[in-house]
């Protein structure tokens, strides 16, 4: 079973994400913010990361890095409204592998899980 | 009676402004056209200085109840995002993000609170990207919170931490939509601090003078 | 019976007002503060919209109603030249809240709270004891003094009611 780790404050999004998801088989594991997500990686590893950005107690990208510490192979990609150039650019040079800006259609969220999984 | 005038700036940055606080407000319909499955568009967009004391007046009368989702603009710019609707408002757009036939949404609980929350973030990202990007600066919103309160009370809120600053005025930036061709209760509102104005306003004094124009 | 109609003077932020007839009507009391005093004997009212605590070095400017240290003595000043006796005064308070009650990253300084303290540390200062409060919380409150009779009615988007005695 491929598992995808989603982290994101909104209850919506997680739910909105999580259903498309295991609708298309996956395992999902949540998180509500970026210190869970770190937490949540070195629990269950799973197979990709989608991060949002802007959440309470550690951001995403706090939380990218923290992830690539424990494990530079991680598959992680950024599910955002925080579309600005500039944080596009940190996240890429900060190892994220794809970066999809909300809102989104469902299909580009499932894209950019098989793009992180090859 | 609401006080205003336009808004005193350095000239360069005023007239760039204007067009980018449009495209912002673009951006944010755009947002929520998608978030909605609805066509959200801008009615009306002003971009003025109100004195500190009138700002609770600014979305009308003041004991006017709103469910208002509030996006702070981080440090060190500072600034404040509000998308507040009126309470029939906020069940009807509930009701169009968790794609149910209008009437089901009758009590904003965790989900639906969320749903308005997430709502008001990508509406309010969207608005700040438009800025961001043109300017060249990075404008990070902190995660939003939603309100349901007089909207006086919470305008007030905002007018006392600006005054903390001894500033007189507040830098006011609205818009209201139209849903489908039809007027809603929907406003957003942009209070940017006096430092994200100055770091806007000479972004783009500095993007004009560049040889190529990145647009 | 038709009943008479009863003028509002809406009092602002930083304002102040006395009066001898209709209502002083504080509207959406966010972290700001109503200071409601009404002399019963000469029937003369007061209200004040305190919006910081302190007015800095320079001074209140204009609008002494703005900070708590000011707007105590200004007010009892104007209630003095209209009749009243600071002796007399019934002092109630309505306000203060945290409206934008933003938890974890939430950076708003709570100016309500600062608000009430320098309030009632004026009033002190002035001997005036607080009757009845509503403050803090974090709910808005529109805030009503009857100037003829002293009553003072406090409101919150719920709609519910609540007099202060």
């Amino acid at each position: 079973m491929t598992t995808i780790l989603i982290a994101d404050d909104a209850a919506f999004m997680r739910m909105r994400c999580g259903r498309m998801l295991a609708d298309h088989g996956f395992t999902v594991v949540e998180a509500e913010n970026g210190r869970d997500a770190v937490a949540k990686y070195q629990e269950h590893r799973p197979d990709a990361v989608l991060l949002d950005i802007t959440m309470p107690e550690l951001d995403g990208l706090g939380a990218l890095r923290a992830i690539r510490d424990i494990d530079p192979d991680a598959r992680v990609g950024m599910v955002t409204a925080l579309g600005q150039q500039a944080v596009v650019v940190e996240a890429l040079q900060a190892g994220a592998r794809d970066f999809v800006v909300k809102p989104f259609q469902a299909d580009r969220v499932l894209e950019s899980v098989q793009k992180l999984l090859r | 009676m609401l006080e205003s005038r336009p808004v005193d700036l350095p000239a360069a940055g005023a007239a760039g402004l204007a067009p980018m606080m449009r495209d912002g407000a673009l951006r944010a319909a755009g947002a929520l056209s998608e978030m909605s499955g609805r066509c959200i568009e801008t009615r009306s967009i002003s971009l003025r200085a109100v004195p500190l004391a009138d700002l609770p007046l600014v979305a009308g009368d003041p004991e006017r109840p709103v469910v208002a989702v509030h996006l702070g603009v981080q440090e060190p710019h500072g600034g404040h995002i509000l998308l507040a609707l009126s309470e029939q408002m906020a069940l009807r757009l509930v009701d169009m993000l968790l794609a149910q036939p209008a009437g089901t949404t009758t009590s904003l609980d965790e989900m639906e609170v969320s749903a308005l929350a997430e709502t008001g973030n990508v509406a309010g990202a969207a608005f700040l990207t438009a800025l961001a990007d043109r300017a060249r600066v990075i404008l990070p919103p902190t995660p939003p919170l939603v309100f349901h309160e007089m909207c006086g009370a919470i305008l007030q809120t905002l007018a006392a931490e600006l005054a903390l600053s001894e500033q007189r005025d507040a830098v006011v930036v609205e818009t209201e939509f139209t849903c489908d061709d039809e007027s809603v209760d929907v406003a957003f509102f942009l209070f940017p601090a006096p430092e994200m104005v100055r770091a806007v306003a000479s972004g783009l004094v500095e993007g004009s003078d560049d040889a190529c124009s990145r647009d | 019976m038709l009943a008479a109609a009863t003028s509002s003077v809406a009092i602002g932020l930083g304002e102040m007002a006395v009066g001898r007839q209709g209502e002083l009507v504080a509207y959406s009391l966010g972290s700001c503060v109503a200071i409601c005093l009404f002399d019963p004997l000469t029937r003369v009212a007061g209200m004040a919209h305190v919006v910081l605590p302190a007015a800095p070095e320079k001074g209140p400017g204009d609008t002494p109603g703005k900070y708590a240290d000011t707007a105590v003595p200004a007010l009892l000043d104007a209630l003095r030249r209209a009749g009243a006796s600071p002796l007399r005064l019934r002092c109630h308070l309505a306000g203060g809240a945290a409206v934008l009650a933003l938890g974890g990253g939430g950076k708003l300084p709570n100016i309500g709270e600062r608000n009430v303290v320098a309030v009632r540390g004026a009033l002190a200062a002035a001997r005036l004891r607080v009757l009845a409060e509503l403050t803090g919380g974090t709910q808005g409150r529109t805030v009503r003094l009857h100037a003829e009779t002293g009553r003072v009615r406090v409101r919150t988007v719920k709609g519910e009611e609540v007099e202060l005695c």
